[in-house]
């Protein structure tokens, strides 16, 4: 009679410890997994519905974009595409009434410095920057002082990114006392093979900053009219005072 | 009214365990009973959760499913990213040349004229300027009015020497010939770039 509560006690405990051992246990680990994975679910549907409604704006907006990846391809190319580069610089210096004496291609070369100076890759687990590469020209022009800014400007604003890294002007006196201006100037062409930019939603959002940069390239890196103080300021500084 | 317990001592003492053992019994049937009720719950919360898993696996399905056809739509966007990643970096050492050389013009005083320049972005001193001049004074008026734009800095004089200035028959004439060595502060016109900005504030 004594030991009565006891095993009561003690039946009570086997039964409760059965139930959660070989009942609740396996359901509560199985509603935790299924938890996980529903939230996990539930925020890549979400992603999905996201990137289903950015696919939908940018369908809205499919002509603009094809116009504009045809434009970023040029600006920065799949192959380096120098023969055109050298055409395209060619016809630019003489448009400017410069007269090119001479333009090489140097060398091919992977670009690292830009992906140092990147501020942050979308998401991307290397840098977009990893294959950019670069074809390295020079040219040696003579013409005007004018001339030759007028072809800076239109490098500038170029339908390829060109930038120019070194320059060297000579104002040359002829023995007739006349002068003739020169110039010998490297600069480098951007082509890049792999696009290794990851397609998740960040990366195929566009926004109109974007759009818009490669939409009006003649307005990027416009000339912008520095002002002139009294007694300073030369059109031509390499002209006679 | 007084109640008298008249029952011997054992029988007393066996109704109270009986009456104890009962309690306790029905405490334990309560705890068996709400153990179970929690395995018939949890039972449900797991069919519940994985009805709901597996909708939103489905739903998921058909969403992947109708987002392929927008592969080539989506290629494009990532290639217009990708460049537009590319050039943000590419710009930051973007030098415009024609926005320095303008500002080199507007700071060279009017009896200053250029003879040669060197320009490199890739060592310093980025700029060697050779030049002419009439007067020392006229050199520095142009070394200080160069450091005191926004695109250039740490402007040295390095060398000035006079000798006859062979464009004039005036064989008294001298010119003063000077060398100018500086570094490039900026390589763009500030808001230069934003181009577009301009642009978009011009239709306004």
């Amino acid at each position: 009679m004594k030991n009565k509560p006891l095993g009561i006690l003690i039946f009570t405990f086997i039964v409760v410890i059965a139930i959660g051992i070989f009942v609740i246990k396996p359901v509560v680990s199985s509603i935790l997994t299924s938890w996980k994975d529903y939230s996990q679910a539930k925020t890549n549907l979400e992603l999905i519905e996201e990137k289903k409604q950015v696919f939908e704006t940018l369908k809205n907006n499919q002509d603009n974009i094809t116009k504009v990846a045809e434009i970023a391809k040029q600006y920065i190319p799949e192959n380096q595409d120098s023969g055109q580069l050298i055409i395209e610089l060619s016809a630019t210096a003489q448009a400017n009434k410069l007269i090119v004496e001479q333009t090489s291609i140097d060398k091919t070369k992977e670009e690292t410095k830009a992906a140092e100076t990147t501020p942050t890759p979308k998401a991307s687990s290397t840098p977009a920057e990893t294959q950019l590469k670069t074809v390295d020209f020079t040219m040696k022009l003579s013409g005007s002082f004018q001339n030759f800014m007028n072809f800076l400007k239109s490098i500038e604003t170029s339908s390829r990114l060109i930038v120019i890294n070194d320059i060297s002007m000579q104002n040359k006196i002829e023995s007739d006392q006349a002068s003739t201006f020169g110039v010998e100037l490297s600069g480098s062409a951007y082509y890049k093979d792999k696009t290794n930019t990851e397609p998740n939603l960040e990366n195929i959002k566009l926004s109109d900053d974007t759009l818009n940069k490669f939409l009006n390239l003649k307005t990027y890196g416009q000339p912008i009219d520095l002002p002139g103080e009294s007694g300073f300021g030369r059109t031509n500084p390499f002209e006679n005072y | 009214m007084i109640n008298i317990n008249l029952l011997p001592p054992e029988l007393k003492y066996q109704r109270i365990v009986a009456k104890r053992n009962a309690s306790l019994m029905t405490v334990c049937i309560v705890i068996i009973f709400i153990a179970i009720i929690i395995g018939v719950i949890s039972k449900s919360l797991q069919s519940t959760v994985e009805t709901y898993l597996s909708s939103t696996k489905n739903n998921i399905q058909k969403n992947s499913e109708s987002l392929d056809r927008y592969q080539d739509l989506q290629n494009l966007a990532v290639f217009i990213n990708d460049r537009w990643q590319t050039t943000q970096g590419i710009e930051k050492k973007h030098v415009y040349w024609s926005q320095v050389l303008q500002e080199l013009s507007n700071s060279a005083p009017s009896d200053v004229q250029f003879e040669s320049l060197v320009a490199t972005t890739e060592k310093t001193p980025n700029f060697v300027l050779q030049g002419n001049t009439t007067t020392e004074r006229e050199i520095i008026k142009f070394k200080e009015k160069l450091e005191a734009t926004s695109f250039f800095k740490n402007v040295s004089f390095k060398s000035s020497s006079l000798s006859p200035d062979e464009t004039t028959p005036d064989t008294k004439v001298n010119k003063l010939k000077f060398t100018l060595e500086f570094d490039l502060e900026q390589n763009k016109a500030e808001g230069s770039v934003s181009g577009i900005k301009n642009n978009q504030k011009k239709s306004q």
